[in-house]
């Protein structure tokens, strides 16, 4: 079975209307995303 | 022995004599040389205890007839057998799979067996079964979320056992009765299957519905041209009954994979007529289901180095692509020497093919099965390229492939392994193809041919593949998707042995599931990568290695047997290696802490002292820079590290030195870095 994420992902999530406002998280081994909700965007800036 | 005794007894002797007499020498005599001492300290603020990582008394049993003491099997190794044919009928509409199945099974163990236990994973999909009602709540609103189940799809599923019948010498049927829980089935024998290898053959007629998604494991992906099918977990599987459980049989809850008998399997797959079947093994009847003109493609393919498309994206929609007149067509494959065989089937598949040079002068074919929308050549069309050179690399490295072709699926599973076919998602493209194909083939040999326990040690052939993996794909194209910076052991121990983690010798369905990634995949990968580049060096760890995969080949280790064979073949005793990677979550963290010189002056030699401060024990390396310029390296045995957390050694310097650093190529999981360099004040 293949390792979904077989890395160190750093996402980035975003607030809406809280503008500026990001929170990096550093994520070892397998990760699910799910989708952001309603006000939270999330998104993959690297891969490593 | 004798003569150290009496040596022990006599320095005691004198010792107590040289005591008394301090104490009774005037203070005019001059005192006595000093005795050489090394005193017994613990290095500051350590949690080291060497007796805990040294200690004796690793294994739980001594070697015995069975598994033997050196780690590979012994005189009296035993394992029972499982032949299959298989009959199953696609229909397409419905999604619905309709399954005959003739099971051999032959005991070769000294027990005599009244009743026999068999998987049925497809009830995993059940919304009551075990796997789903273990599944998490995640987020706000919380929704159950996991990669292991059938993402609650609410259809008709699991297996409906039509009937079980045991076949006699002339032909009778016998009913069996049977009793189903979970995903296990219980079969009550009429007559038991004798010991010492007695056999029992099987009838058994079922049908299931598979799930759009099962487990990333098997599913259905939409398409344009239609679904393509990746079945597996299709027929009850039997169970393990080995000399270390007996019958093994642990619920599929998703987590822990399989663990299955060898044997050989005859499988006759029938389906529209305008769908491609791909399977494990060799396709026994290609004139029946290919055109002519596909069947001179596949003639070149198996003599070509080069890709041959055998349907282009352009026929896939091509009527003529099909062989014309037949509303159903029946493929029969064949593999032998395998634990499982699996399927794949669409109306959508592109089809190309190359052939694969083994070492001992044989051929097999690697073969790619994909929709148009994974058409490219940054994505599918590499695939077969892909797919030969792991093979063909990890064949070299290890243990020639045994299987005829070699076949990567196209669809809605993400990557996963079945012998001589795999399942990797449609997506896929460049790096993530090539890792994707590299791994699941990989599997090849973990599990494949190494046959662990994937239910109860998941990473004895996930950890040791991505382990594989590092070094073909190292070789892949000089290097095309090799990484471009070393790793960084330092960082890499920060996660590998962060405290909220398992161990790595827990059970898949004892791990958090964000854990497995590492647990399963990172660590025990890493633990190997250790082991061969800084513990024994490549050429004894590959011979060490090569010897448990040709030793345990379609046989069932156990960890400890993987431990005594790397041990015995590699000449070195690891336990305290395994104890503190695989065993526990032990961390590692060296400090430098001192440097002092011999009577106070440099070019008399300096005293390095360097502590151990966590519970696990590696060997050192450091890098010693004078003042004036000069860099040398110092290699310390972990053996400093058996009985002692702080170690002075003289380094024979001649002038001041200006840094000493630990781990300079920063190649050991020390997760905290801030203590390894002394630099003069």
């Amino acid at each position: 079975m293949i390792l979904i994420m077989q890395c160190r992902i750093i996402i980035l999530i975003t607030m809406f209307g809280q503008k500026n406002k990001t929170v990096a998280r550093f994520i070892p081994g397998f990760l699910f995303i799910s989708g952001g909700s309603k006000n939270v965007k999330i998104k993959t800036i690297a891969i490593q | 022995m004798k003569l150290n005794l009496i040596a022990g007894f006599t320095l005691a002797f004198m010792a107590v004599a040289s005591f008394s007499s301090a104490q009774t020498t005037p203070a005019t005599q001059p005192a006595p040389p000093a005795r050489p001492t090394a005193p017994i300290v613990a290095a500051p603020g350590t949690i080291y205890d060497y007796h805990e990582t040294f200690g004796p008394l690793f294994y739980n049993k001594n070697g015995n007839e069975y598994r033997a003491a050196d780690g590979q099997p012994g005189p009296k190794y035993w394992q029972n057998r499982a032949d299959y044919q298989l009959a199953a009928r696609l229909n397409d509409e419905t999604n619905e799979i309709t399954g005959s199945e003739i099971l051999t099974y032959t005991n070769y163990s000294p027990q005599n067996l009244g009743y026999l236990w068999m998987n049925l994973e497809q009830n995993l999909f059940k919304l009551d079964s075990r796997g789903t009602a273990i599944v998490p709540l995640v987020g706000n609103p919380p929704v159950p979320t996991s990669r292991n189940w059938g993402r609650g799809q609410a259809f008709d599923a699991g297996y409906k056992i039509k009937s079980i019948k045991m076949l006699g010498a002339k032909g009778a049927e016998t009913e069996v009765k049977f009793l189903v829980s979970d995903t296990r089935m219980q079969l009550f024998l009429p007559k038991a299957v004798a010991a010492n290898g007695g056999q029992m053959k099987l009838k058994i007629e079922y049908s299931f519905t598979p799930p759009n998604y099962g487990s990333d494991r098997m599913g259905i992906q939409e398409t344009k041209n239609g679904k393509i099918f990746q079945v597996a977990q299709w027929y009850p599987r039997m169970c393990v009954y080995d000399d270390v459980y007996g019958w093994n049989t642990i619920p599929y809850t998703g987590p822990g994979e399989f663990y299955l008998e060898y044997g050989d399997f005859d499988l006759k797959i029938t389906a529209p007529a305008n769908n491609i079947v791909v399977a494990s093994g060799e396709l026994l009847n290609p004139q029946e289901v290919y055109t002519p003109a596909q069947l001179k493609r596949w003639a070149e393919a198996a003599k070509s180095e080069k890709t041959v498309i055998i349907r282009s994206a352009s026929e896939v929609t091509d009527p003529a692509s099909r062989p014309a007149g037949k509303k159903e067509l029946t493929w029969h494959f064949k593999i032998n020497s395998a634990r499982d065989a699996s399927w794949a089937a669409s109306a959508a598949f592109i089809i190309d093919a190359a052939k694969m040079d083994l070492p001992s002068g044989k051929k097999s074919i690697a073969i790619s099965a994909y929709p148009v929308e994974s058409d490219g050549n940054d994505a599918w069309g590499r695939s077969t390229e892909y797919v030969k050179k792991s093979i063909e690399y990890n064949s070299a490295k290890w243990y020639e492939f045994p299987y005829p072709a070699a076949t990567a699926v196209a669809g809605i599973v993400g990557g996963m392994e079945y012998p001589g076919i795999v399942f990797c998602g449609y997506k896929a493209k460049a790096r993530g193809l090539w890792g994707v194909n590299d791994h699941e083939f990989g599997h090849t040999w973990f599990p494949m041919i190494v046959g662990s326990n994937e239910r109860l040690y998941g990473w004895m052939d996930e950890g040791f593949n991505t382990f594989i993996n590092t070094l073909s794909t190292a070789n892949f194209n000089n290097g095309e998707y090799k990484g471009t910076r070393p790793m960084d052991m330092h960082r890499v121990g920060i996660f590998l042995t962060a405290p909220e983690l398992e161990p790595i010798m827990s059970q898949p369905a004892n791990l958090k599931e964000r854990n497995t990634g590492t647990l399963l995949y990172s660590k025990p990968s890493v633990g190997l990568v250790l082991l061969r580049e800084q513990i024994l060096g490549p050429e004894r760890f590959d011979f060490a290695f090569r010897t448990y995969i040709d030793k345990w080949a379609f046989k069932h280790p156990t960890p400890e047997d993987f431990f005594r064979t790397m041990e015995n073949a590699g000449g070195e005793n690891l336990q305290w290696f395994w104890r503190g990677w695989f065993v526990h979550n032990w961390r590692l963290d060296v400090a430098v802490r001192d440097v002092k010189y011999v009577n106070d002056d440099p070019s008399k030699g300096a005293l390095i002292t360097i502590d151990n401060l966590q519970k696990m024990a590696m060997p050192v390396t450091l890098e010693i820079k004078t003042v004036s310029g000069k860099v040398d390296r110092v290699k310390l045995p972990v053996e400093i590290w058996e009985r002692n957390s702080t170690w002075t050694f003289k380094y024979p310097s001649t002038e001041e030195l200006q840094s000493v650093t630990y781990d300079p190529d920063n190649a050991m999981p020390d997760y905290n870095p801030d203590n390894n360099v002394w630099t003069k004040k």
